[in-house]
């Protein structure tokens, strides 16, 4: 007792000590952080490399910072609009002929990269070295065919729509400042394929083992080493700067060690620390002269980027401030309350650019043996009438009432394949397609019109008997799966006993591929707005023609999307065609445009999200506080 | 000896290879890199397959593949040790380096600070049996240890950053709230003491009016926008740490015990002031060595000189007296250097993050200032170490408590009481070293466990850490990240195994390895 009396002395002792104010508390230091000037944006997938072009797990991910630090001839806006960024350059159709079909390139003069090196039309020749296979072979660095070597630019960039059709090699003028490439055919979506701006001149230091900025002659002759390099097809030196281009950008981490050649940059920002999978900040490019004129008024001086996987963890971090914009592509109604109940967020609420739809299966998939044989195999009256059925009983009103109304109020049944809502093309598809079919009435008559169908050929057939049975696959997401059961409840009133298949992985070979669903639920996205989009998803043996669907009318108007040059009637006009057929034939039905919720620090000004291309950032220099 | 000592290497050996060869071949069978092309709808489809089946050896069987991974691991033997190549191109060594330090200073605190609350909780537990502080603990104890630690991160994330910093707008605390509080703490400290229902309320009281006390000066000077223990605090503080540390290992009623104890933190007190004078603001880890090296030299030299015998006693009292109440005045400095972080442009005025393992905000000064970027690292820390050390604390509650009853109904213990030992000595030097032997097994296991990491943990707080690394090998099917961290945890689990072993057989002498 007497040492707990003891200890109560000392502890009553400093107490009163603590009371008399003795605590050193100096004058309260009111004043409050002054305007913000930075943003940090979320990454949900980390970052793995400063060149976006070379082969990473996300490109996504990475393009999130390639947004920033580089700006070329164009970008989508918030409306899906491809704006010509004029103060980087213009283009221009310099001949269209069925064999010989030529795009001028002209770089905008007065452009510097972050170093102050000028920026001229050399600077987009690496575009084709990346892109063009045949560069690759004649230049000796490696024979793209052959997937057992690596080509010494192990770019993502071969075998696409430049590599296929591009002729020889692309031709400077103008004082180096225009570019004109020649391809072998009109290309409907040539504004797509213009080339990016690559400083080739630190790539040609790099390759040198320079390791520090250069001074402006340096930089200049580095620049024309690359070009002679290009044009005489330089082996040895192209292959160094290869190997640069390849491993050089894949760092772990940038910090005051790193090569400063790696970090140009033409964009608003310039990186300067970077941490793999955790963190990259970027500041400002005082030299940047590439794309739109910074606000003036409080603009942003510092971007983080910061990888957070973590659902939960990224709503509490826009809360606590410790993010500034959050963008959500599969927002749930919970989420939606939840945002909305932060008073220092802003929240807007868009379509973004995914859509899901219904694909019924009609044949064997191109690529694999096992024949599909299903009910809804073949173009019979029967087939026809039983996938008719089928996409007569999905209740697509209830589906978005119960699921996407709650994020999105104003949501609606999406009726086409090939558009959205809210698109002039849009009205003019949906008015005469054929969908109406599907539209028309209440869902309790369509799934009587469906029964009915299902009956001339299973008499047995009753809103209690379902004898047709149906293996329905879609990925195990929480969304997915709510409408999923509301796909299996509806159609148990029209005959079909819907059994749901629900993979981890939704392509992987063994649940896809082989014959193993009758329909398939999915999302798709779009990262461009093209004419040929959708294209392999639709026509005869396309690559991501899983369902097997063959229509030779449909071939001819997909493959004139493809290769022809039209106006935006004519292009509405084929896609009604489009359309028409998928109807008639009962193929497949859209379901709804994914929306998307942006909810960001409210004091941020200017937040535009844009459906595709660089969502958030794209306009990053109108951002301010 | 050494014979038992090369056995136990090579069958570790053979565990660590069989363990990875089986590690190996499932997660290659069990994943497809492939699968994400499925819904590619890039152009270049079929060129992305074959130039990833070509980067991932996708056409050799696993089985073998695993040789060739196996000979970067074996071609360390003459220095040329290689892990191979994650999925996106960079050296696994590399990416292990970064995460290996994350995972470290995520995890170390957290589990220094389970491992001491644990025991010591455990210990009182122990002693005071089936009292009204035995039951709360094994109450709080079972439920801390059935708390998914998600959950806990999101509740501590709302009440402890987001709620906190909007607090701090306009830190005062209503009155309610401070009663509220200040009853709680009394609770809690009267549960802690325990004894006769008198004295029970009276801690209850005294703890109480304390508590309310200091919250009400606090609220009262916005203690929590500028907050400082001044040397009244730190001299608190050091007092106290001395009181415990002389019942500890002398007992309060030795009197040389308290002149070493006392003595030495009313030295640390009276270096208070001389003391910040190494606490400049270009003050690197250097100065707070030197400043432990100060004040723990002269605690120890008083410890020695206050008495003829038993010198080591003394010294002990002066050299963890000395120890503990230097922390105050380490914090105190970071403390000091709370307000201007807070209203700095990269904090901002909320300075308790929800996630992240530092503030990429800050400018190069504040980088430099190595109390600012400690305090930064502090703030980062809180979170994510308080759910670590609540959701392990559990599991040493229940085994000290545990192990050391088992050791009190020794019949050696019987015998110390009989034989006139003051109860401090029976429990400190005969019941407490006992129990502490089979927590050793734990405790070498557990420290070999941190760097596996703690993948959900890491997760909701965004630290990057080998937790983290682990769960996107799984994830990204990359197969050569995913051995990276298998084989280093399976490595250190084995070892740790066979330390522990070791120091069994150094701890207890009963325990002597078969020749």
């Amino acid at each position: 007792m007497k040492r707990n009396l003891a200890l109560r002395a000392v502890a009553t002792a400093a107490a009163t000590a603590l009371l008399a104010g003795a605590f050193s508390v100096g004058a309260l230091n009111s004043a409050q952080a002054a305007t913000k000037t930075t943003v940090t944006l979320l990454s949900a997938g980390d970052i793995t490399s400063l060149n976006p072009s070379t082969k990473g797990s996300n490109t996504t991910y990475n393009n999130l910072a390639a947004s920033l630090t580089g700006f070329g001839f164009t970008y989508y806006n918030n409306n899906a609009e491809l704006v010509m960024n004029t103060k980087f350059g213009s283009m221009k159709i310099l001949k269209k002929a069925p064999k010989d079909f030529q795009l001028q390139y002209t770089v905008a003069s007065g452009q510097t990269w972050s170093d102050g090196t000028k920026i001229d039309g050399v600077d987009l020749l690496l575009t084709h070295v990346i892109s063009s296979s045949k560069f690759s072979k004649a230049a000796g660095l490696g024979d793209v065919a052959d997937a057992t070597k690596k080509p010494a630019f192990d770019s993502l960039g071969y075998g696409g729509a430049y590599d296929d059709n591009v002729v020889g090699e692309p031709k400077l003028s103008n004082g180096n400042m225009t570019l004109t490439v020649k391809y072998g055919k009109p290309l409907p979506d040539w504004e797509l394929l213009a080339p990016g701006p690559s400083p080739v001149h630190a790539l040609s230091l790099m390759a040198d083992g320079k390791t520090s900025l250069q001074s402006a002659s340096a930089n200049a002759a580095a620049k024309a080493k690359f070009l002679k390099d290009f044009t005489s097809k330089n082996s040895a030196n192209l292959t160094k700067m290869g190997k640069i281009w390849t491993s050089g950008y894949l760092v772990s981490k940038v910090d005051k060690d790193t090569n400063p050649l790696l970090l140009i940059s033409n964009g608003g920002f310039i990186i300067s620390k970077y941490v793999n999978k955790d963190s990259m900040t970027l500041v400002r490019n005082a030299k940047y002269s590439s794309g739109p004129a910074m606000s003036t008024k409080n603009p942003i001086k510092t971007v983080v980027i910061k990888v957070i996987n973590e659902n939960t963890a990224q709503v509490q971090a826009l809360r606590n401030g410790d993010i500034d914009i959050l963008y959500n592509t599969n927002p749930t109604g919970n989420d939606k309350i939840v945002l909305a109940g932060m008073t220092n967020v802003a929240t807007q609420i868009k379509v973004g650019g995914s859509y899901s739809i219904f694909h019924l299966r009609t044949d064997t998939a191109f690529g694999f043996d096992d024949p599909y044989t299903g009910p809804f195999a073949g173009n019979s009256q029967r087939a026809k009438d039983l996938r008719r059925a089928f996409l007569l009983a999905l209740p697509r009103v209830q589906m978005i009432d119960t699921l996407i109304k709650p994020v999105k109020a104003d949501a609606t049944p999406l009726d086409s394949q090939f558009t959205f809502q809210g698109t002039p093309a849009y009205n003019t598809i949906t008015k005469s397609s054929g969908v109406d079919i599907y539209t028309k009435g209440t869902q309790a008559e369509r799934t009587a019109q469906a029964l009915a169908l299902v009956k001339k050929y299973y008499p047995t057939a009753s809103d209690t008997v379902a004898p047709v049975k149906i293996s329905f696959l879609h990925a195990d997401t929480p969304l997915r799966n709510a409408l999923g059961k509301l796909v299996k409840a509806e159609a148990l009133k029209a005959g079909f006993d819907v059994i749901e298949t629900i993979p981890a992985d939704m392509f992987a070979d063994d649940t896809n591929s082989k014959s193993k669903f009758d329909v398939i639920m999915h999302g798709f996205s779009l990262n461009s707005v093209s004419q040929s989009a959708a294209s392999d998803t639709y026509k005869t043996d396309g690559g991501n023609n899983a369902w097997g669907w063959s229509d030779s009318t449909l071939d001819s108007i997909l493959a004139s999307l493809e290769s022809e040059i039209l106006t935006p009637a004519q292009v509405t006009a084929k896609r009604l065609a489009a359309d028409k057929i998928i109807m008639a034939n009962a193929w497949g039905l859209a379901l709804y445009a994914g929306p998307v919720i942006t909810a960001y620090n409210k004091d941020l000004k200017n937040i535009k999200p844009a459906p595709v291309g660089n969502n958030i950032t794209w306009n990053y220099f109108e951002w301010s506080y | 000896m050494l014979q038992y000592i090369l056995r136990r290497l090579g069958m570790m050996f053979v565990i660590v290879f069989g363990a990875s060869f089986l590690a190996y071949n499932l997660q290659a069978y069990s994943s497809d890199p492939l699968s994400g092309f499925g819904e590619s709808t890039a152009e270049n489809k079929e060129y992305l397959i074959l130039q990833m089946t070509r980067d991932l050896q996708l056409d050799v069987p696993p089985p073998i593949r695993y040789f060739s991974w196996l000979r970067g691991i074996v071609a360390g033997l003459w220095g040329d040790f290689n892990m191979g190549l994650t999925r996106d191109g960079l050296p696994v060594i590399e990416i292990l380096a970064i995460a290996i330090p994350v995972t470290i200073k995520l995890v170390i605190t957290a589990t220094f600070l389970a491992i001491v609350l644990g025991i010591s909780v455990g210990m009182i537990t122990a002693i005071r049996q089936y009292s009204r502080f035995d039951y709360s603990m094994t109450f709080v104890s079972f439920l801390l240890f059935s708390l998914p630690i998600f959950w806990v991160a999101v509740l501590l994330k709302e009440f402890m950053a987001i709620q906190f910093n909007d607090f701090l707008v306009n830190p005062t605390i209503p009155p309610i709230a401070i009663v509220l509080y200040s009853l709680v703490f009394g609770l809690v400290a009267a549960g802690f003491v325990g004894g006769a229902r008198l004295q029970f309320f009276l801690v209850l009281a005294g703890a109480a009016l304390f508590a309310a006390a200091l919250l009400y000066f606090a609220s009262a000077t916005q203690w929590f926008i500028e907050p400082s223990l001044g040397i009244f605090g730190v001299g608190f503080l050091a007092l106290c740490n001395a009181a415990i540390v002389i019942q500890l290992i002398s007992g309060l009623d030795s009197k040389k015990g308290r002149i070493a104890g006392f003595g030495v933190a009313l030295v640390i007190i009276a270096l208070y002031y001389p003391l910040q004078a190494l606490m400049s603001a270009d003050a690197s880890l250097i100065n707070v060595f030197g400043i432990f090296a100060i004040t723990i030299s002269v605690g120890s030299a008083i410890g020695y000189f206050v008495s003829t015998i038993d010198k080591r006693v003394y010294l002990r009292i002066g050299f963890f007296t000395a120890l503990m109440s230097t922390v105050p005045i380490i914090v105190n400095r970071f403390m000091s250097e709370f307000a201007g972080y807070m209203n700095s442009d990269a904090v901002n005025g909320r300075p308790v993050p929800t996630l992240g393992q530092r503030n990429d905000l800050l400018t190069p000064e504040q980088i430099d200032n190595f109390w600012i970027s400690g305090l930064d690292t502090a703030v980062h820390l809180v979170l994510p170490t308080i759910a670590l050390t609540l959701i392990s604390f559990a599991g040493y509650v229940r085994f000290s408590r545990g192990s050391l009853l088992e050791v009190l109904n020794m019949d050696y213990i019987r015998t110390a009481r009989a034989k006139g030992l003051s109860e401090r000595t029976v429990i400190v030097r005969h019941g407490m070293r006992n129990a502490m032997l089979p927590l050793t097994t734990i405790l070498v296991n557990d420290f070999a466990g941190l760097l596996g990491g703690a993948i959900i943990t890491e997760g909701v707080f965004a630290w990057q850490g080998m937790g983290q690394l682990f769960n996107t090998a799984l994830r990204s099917y990359d197969l050569n990240l995913f051995m990276g961290v298998f084989i280093l945890s399976a490595t250190l689990t084995v070892l740790a195994n066979f330390v522990s072993d070791l120091l069994y057989g150094v701890v207890d002498p009963r325990i002597r390895i078969r020749k």
